[in-house]
C-alpha cells in the first residue's frame, strides 16, 4: 500500500456569506498500492478535485488521514508541516491541474523543464526530455518555444501534462489531464503514461470519459455528493449503476 | 537558516500597552491609549536555504515595515532574530557589525528605485559599490564580477557604464537584483519587486529571479500587495494586517483554501 486515507473531511467555511459551511468531502476512506491506477469518478461538484487537492495538501482536510509512503517513510499528507509537503511534492507527489498556471513569457519547453531542473536535472537534459514529451504529445514543434498564454486549450493541456509526468512523481494526481484534446491527441497522452512512467507510478486521476476509464484504470471510484458511494475493480464498472 | 520571532515595530511613543490596544480583533494599528502605531507586532516564522516566503496585505498591514526591519533597514521595537551568519539576536546588532551583514549576507531590492540606487552614478557603478564595500579592491576583478552580474540579471553589458537614470525600469529593477546579490547573500528581501512596472517586464523579472533564486539557493522574503507576484513566487506565505500575521500557510493553500475571513476577502478581491 503506497496511500492510505482515512475518514478525510473537508468543509469550507464561507465567512464572506455569514460563515455559511460547505462539505467539500464528507468521511471519504480508500487505501491505493503502489503501481495501482484508480480513476476517480462522479458528477460536477461530488468532490473528486477536493480529494486530489486534499492529497496534495492544497485544500488543507478538516479532520482524517491521508498516509503517504514515501521512501523516506510514511507522511500525513492530512497533518505534516508545511515543509514536510514541500519536500514530497519536490520528490515524488506530481499533480495537474485542470488549469495551466506559470509566469508568464516562459516558452512552453521551459515550463516542462522546470520542475525536472528544480528537481536537479541538467538544464539541457532538462530542455530535451521536455520536446520528446511535448512530441509524443502531438504539439507542433513550432510551439516549443512559444508562450502558452497564446495557446488553444488542447495545446496548454498538453504542456500541462507533459509538466506534471516530467519528473516521473512516485504518485501521480490527475485532474481530467485530457478533457479539451481531441480523440487522437487523447490517446497519444494515454499512451505517453504507459509508455514514460515506470509501472511502479501509482495514478490517482480524475476523469469524465468511460472510455478513458476502461482504457486505464485498474479500479474505479465513484464519489456522489461529497462521498464515497462505491470502489470497485474496472472490470464491474457499470456508469449506469448509482446506487 | 533565519528565524524570527516576536518581530514588532512601533512607530511613536508606545504607553507599554500598544500592543494589547491594537490589531486584527480591534480592527486598528493605532493604539487609542497614546497614539503609536503599531506597525507590526509579534511576528514569528522560519526560513530555511533556497525558500521562499510571501508576504501579502493590503497597505498599512505591516509588511513593508516587516521587510526593513528583516532587511536590517529600519529598528526593531523587540523581536528576535537569528541567522546563520551572524551569532546573537540581529535585531540588537552594533553599526558595525550591521554593516557587514548588509553588505554580505543579506540583500535588499527596495519597492523605490531610489532608495536602492543612486540614478546619477552608471549601473555598473551601482553594482560595483557593493562589492567595494564587501572588501574587493582590484579593479578589474570588480569589473569581471559586475559584468558576470549583469549578464545573469539579464541587463546589457554595453550599457554598464551609461548612467542608472537612463535605464529603462525594467534594467534598473534588474540592476537593483544585481546589487542584492552580488555578494552573494544568504538571504534577499524583496519589497514589491514589480511595481512600477510594465506587465510585460514584470514577468521577465519574475522569471529571471526565480531562475537565479533556484540556482543559488538562497533564502527570499518577498512583500507584495499582489497575490499574483506571490502565488508565482512563493512556497509559503504570510498573510499580515492591522500589523499581524492572521494566517500563514503553503501558497497554493492559502489562494484555494483561506480560512481567515480577512484572506478569503483578500483572494477574493484579486482582479
Amino acid at each position: 500500500m503506497i496511500l492510505d486515507i482515512d475518514a478525510v473531511s473537508k468543509t469550507f467555511e464561507m465567512h464572506i456569506i455569514d460563515g455559511k459551511t460547505v462539505p467539500g468531502l464528507a468521511d471519504v476512506s480508500f487505501s491505493v498500492d503502489g503501481g495501482e491506477f484508480v480513476a476517480v469518478v462522479g458528477e460536477s461538484g461530488s468532490g473528486k478535485s477536493s480529494l486530489l487537492k486534499c492529497v496534495y495538501r492544497t485544500y488543507e482536510p478538516s479532520t482524517g488521514s491521508i498516509r503517504f509512503r514515501t521512501t523516506d517513510g510514511e507522511v500525513d499528507l492530512a497533518t505534516c508541516s508545511d515543509r514536510e509537503v514541500l519536500a514530497v511534492r519536490g520528490s515524488e507527489l506530481g499533480y495537474a491541474s485542470q488549469f495551466l498556471d506559470e509566469i508568464p513569457r516562459v516558452p512552453a519547453v521551459d515550463v516542462v523543464a522546470r520542475p525536472m531542473w528544480e528537481q536537479g536535472t541538467d538544464r539541457e537534459a532538462a530542455r530535451e526530455r521536455a520536446r520528446e514529451l511535448l512530441a509524443a504529445l502531438d504539439l507542433p514543434a513550432g510551439l516549443f518555444d512559444a508562450y502558452p498564454a497564446t495557446f488553444s486549450g488542447g495545446e496548454r493541456q498538453r504542456v500541462n501534462f507533459a509538466r506534471a509526468i516530467a519528473p516521473r512523481p512516485r504518485l501521480l494526481l490527475l485532474d481530467e489531464p485530457t478533457s479539451a484534446l481531441d480523440p487522437e491527441t487523447r490517446a497519444s497522452a494515454l499512451d505517453l503514461l504507459g509508455d514514460y512512467l515506470p509501472a511502479s507510478t501509482t495514478v490517482l486521476g480524475v476523469f469524465h470519459n468511460y472510455d478513458v476509464v476502461r482504457q486505464v484504470a485498474d479500479r474505479v471510484l465513484v464519489l456522489d455528493d461529497a462521498r464515497l458511494q462505491r470502489v470497485v475493480d474496472v472490470a464491474d464498472y457499470d456508469p449506469e449503476v448509482l446506487a | 537558516m533565519l528565524n524570527v520571532s516576536n518581530a514588532t515595530k512601533i512607530y511613536g511613543q508606545s504607553c507599554g500597552e500598544c500592543i494589547d490596544h491594537t490589531g486584527p480583533a480591534v480592527g486598528d494599528n493605532q493604539c487609542p491609549v497614546c497614539g503609536s502605531v503599531v506597525a507590526c507586532a509579534d511576528v514569528d516564522f522560519g526560513l530555511h536555504d533556497g525558500e521562499v516566503l510571501g508576504i501579502v496585505g493590503e497597505s498599512g498591514s505591516g509588511k513593508s515595515s516587516l521587510a526593513e526591519i528583516l532587511a536590517l533597514d529600519s529598528d526593531a521595537t523587540a523581536g528576535d532574530v537569528r541567522y546563520d551568519a551572524y551569532d546573537g539576536n540581529l535585531l540588537e546588532t552594533d553599526y558595525q557589525a550591521r554593516h557587514e551583514l548588509r553588505n554580505e549576507h543579506v540583500g535588499m531590492v527596495h519597492q523605490h528605485v531610489r532608495d536602492g540606487l543612486e540614478l546619477d552614478f552608471s549601473g555598473g557603478g551601482n553594482v560595483a559599490e557593493k562589492l567595494l564595500a564587501a572588501g574587493w579592491r582590484h579593479y578589474g576583478d570588480v569589473r569581471e564580477r559586475v559584468e558576470d552580474l549583469f549578464r545573469e540579471t539579464e541587463v546589457p553589458v554595453s550599457r554598464m557604464d551609461d548612467a542608472t537614470e537612463t535605464y529603462s525600469g525594467g534594467m534598473q529593477r534588474r540592476v537593483q537584483i544585481a546589487k542584492a546579490i552580488a555578494n552573494d547573500p544568504g538571504l534577499v528581501v524583496l519589497d514589491e519587486p514589480t511595481t512600477g512596472l510594465d506587465v510585460s517586464v514584470q514577468a521577465r523579472v519574475l522569471d529571471m529571479f526565480r531562475r537565479l533564486q533556484r540556482e543559488q539557493d538562497v533564502a527570499t522574503v518577498v512583500v507584495s500587495h499582489d497575490l499574483g507576484v506571490v502565488r508565482l513566487l512563493a512556497d509559503r506565505t504570510l498573510v499580515m494586517r492591522h500589523g499581524r500575521v492572521i494566517e500563514s500557510g503553503l501558497t497554493d493553500r492559502i489562494m484555494e483554501d483561506p480560512h481567515h475571513e480577512y484572506t478569503q476577502t483578500l483572494i477574493n478581491s484579486a482582479i
